[in-house]
């Protein structure tokens, strides 16, 4: 066969093409990644967010708490909370019975300064599921434990017990009512709620979410009960933890699990987020 | 009539649709059963919920398909002539056509509701998590999909009404996908306005007037969705159901009427 300066121009194209590809590829690896901001920016008015669905409102809704879902498992900037806390309202008109979003949002927006967005979303729930006593439950103890009306609590937990699926869940609700309606706030009750919620979690990075935070309450309580110790040993306020652990009252500071620090203002234990830096 | 059924009938099933179902049901089937990881409470329920919101669109996308081929097709290259020919009325073409969709649906709907059904029992099974409320998919679960069934009979019956008087073949195509989502749609805009748009007062005053009307132009098809009764326990009261069935076929009823003057009327030259 004769040769011919055609016959090589493919494998050398070929060639000059890997290297080509070879020298790019390990320069583009190599560039450093923008992190995807996995929480809320905006909220789309809830007819567009149906309209986006092709008229269908639960996909609607199953969309809208899956979006709240995958940001909630982070940590929430307040801005964004307010943007959850319309994502999962939006979810409860367009399907009010959907048993994840009250779940989300009675683990969520609560903690993150949205009580009423919660309320709403498990009122709505409560009405439209009939034989559910959790979000009634839900609803009571925000009631107990955000607007510290323990009274009321125990009035809507009585009359939610009725929805218990067993008689022991229906008596343990009355037993938790009875004794909400005699002895008030309990801090302690925060802690098992969080865990209970995390216990029903299916899903691993929001069972996760949710025992950081009652861990990081479980903190909050222990470094208070540290302060007020101190406070009754020298009469005085501290202004950090190191006083307290000179004091012999602290052995140590516990990490935040969700990544804030500890600090004391006005003798009052307070978590900081570090990117909210406030 | 029977022999433009048949003949719709064989075509529909030689135009590989059957190839479509069963690829879409598989999809479909994947994505529900997907789904459920996203749920922390109950995949079941989310499986169920995604693959019958999949079976309302997929369904939606094959009887486009079915009019474009069975109708429109026919109608651009002139074969309807051929089927003209028949010593038969003209409406017994239309309606012949429309009843052998109306089949073509019915059974894609049973084939894709037990694919469903199989995905849920699966994530009930394997899934890991046994979720604390049961579903009814029972009775609840076949009223859901005969639901989904009289909604595509509706969007059937406006796809064959603009394919008769269409004279672009995309223009079916469009309209009734249009129709769908407006249709799908209407009933969640009524509840938004009825709860006064979200203290909107100004949106309610401009697009009253509006919605007024359109609610008798478009038939309120979320009056077909009964998923709530297999999800949740929360069934229709018989009367719903028995208004809803009435209100969708009256409906097809008018279209299909008006399709058929139009048809005889239509010049093929």
């Amino acid at each position: 066969m004769p040769f011919s300066m055609r016959s090589l121009a493919a494998p050398a194209a070929l060639l000059l093409a890997v290297f080509a590809y070879v020298g790019a590829q390990r320069h583009v690896l190599e560039l450093p990644r923008e992190r995807l901001d996995t929480e809320l920016m905006v909220s789309l008015p809830p007819l567009v967010q149906v309209a986006m669905s092709a008229g269908d409102r639960y996909l609607a809704a199953n969309l809208a708490t899956w979006r709240a879902l995958v940001a909630t498992t982070g940590k929430m900037a307040p801005e964004k909370a307010a943007v959850q806390g319309m994502v999962q309202r939006d979810a409860a008109w367009m399907n009010p019975a959907h048993e994840d979003n009250f779940y989300v949002a009675a683990a969520i927006l609560p903690w993150n300064g949205r009580l009423d967005d919660a309320q709403y979303v498990l009122k709505r729930a409560m009405e439209a599921r009939s034989h559910d006593m959790w979000p009634g439950f839900y609803y009571a103890f925000n009631v107990y434990f955000f607007e510290k009306d323990a009274q009321r609590a125990a009035r809507i937990l009585m009359e939610e017990a009725g929805k218990a699926d067993t008689e022991r869940n229906k008596l343990t609700m009355q037993a938790i009512a009875s004794r909400w309606a005699q002895k008030g706030a309990n801090t302690d009750d925060t802690v098992r709620f969080l865990k209970a919620l995390a216990e029903q979690s299916n899903h691993a990075g929001f069972r996760r979410y949710l025992l950081q935070s009652a861990e990081r309450v479980e903190n909050l309580i222990a470094l208070q009960a540290a302060v007020d110790l101190y406070g009754q040993r020298s009469g005085g306020q501290p202004t950090d933890f190191d006083a307290v652990v000179k004091a012999g009252a602290l052995q140590s500071v516990p990490a935040d699990p969700l990544g804030g620090r500890y600090e004391i203002k006005d003798g009052r234990v307070v978590v900081v987020d570090r990117r909210q830096g406030k | 009539m029977l022999n433009h059924f048949i003949t719709a009938w064989i075509c529909g099933l030689r135009a590989r649709s059957f190839h479509a179902v069963a690829l879409f049901g598989v999809l479909l089937v994947a994505v529900a059963y997907l789904s459920a990881s996203f749920s922390p409470r109950q995949p079941q329920t989310v499986t169920l919920d995604v693959g019958f919101s999949g079976i309302r669109f997929g369904l939606v996308l094959l009887v486009m398909f079915w009019v474009q081929e069975l109708v429109v097709k026919e109608i651009d290259k002139k074969t309807v002539l051929f089927s003209l020919t028949y010593p038969l009325p003209r409406d017994a073409y239309l309606l012949g056509r429309y009843l052998a969709i109306l089949a073509l649906t019915l059974t894609a709907t049973l084939g894709l509701a037990l694919m469903l059904l199989t995905a849920v029992v699966f994530v009930g099974k394997f899934g890991g998590y046994e979720q604390a409320a049961a579903l009814d998919l029972g009775k609840a679960y076949w009223l859901t999909a005969f639901g989904i069934w009289v909604d595509i009979a509706v969007v059937a019956a406006v796809a064959l009404l603009l394919s008769s008087l269409a004279t672009v073949q995309i223009l079916p195509f469009l309209g009734t996908f249009a129709f769908a989502i407006a249709a799908k749609s209407i009933g969640p805009v009524l509840d938004f306005m009825a709860r006064g748009a979200d203290g909107d007062a100004s949106l309610v005053h401009r697009m009253g007037p509006a919605v007024d009307l359109t609610k008798w132009l478009l038939p309120d098809l979320s009056r077909l969705d009964w998923r709530a009764g297999a999800m949740y326990g929360a069934n229709p009261d018989s009367a719903v159901v028995a208004g809803a069935v009435a209100m969708a076929f009256a409906y097809v009823g008018i279209c299909l009427s008006v399709a058929v003057m139009l048809f005889w009327r239509r010049e093929f030259d």
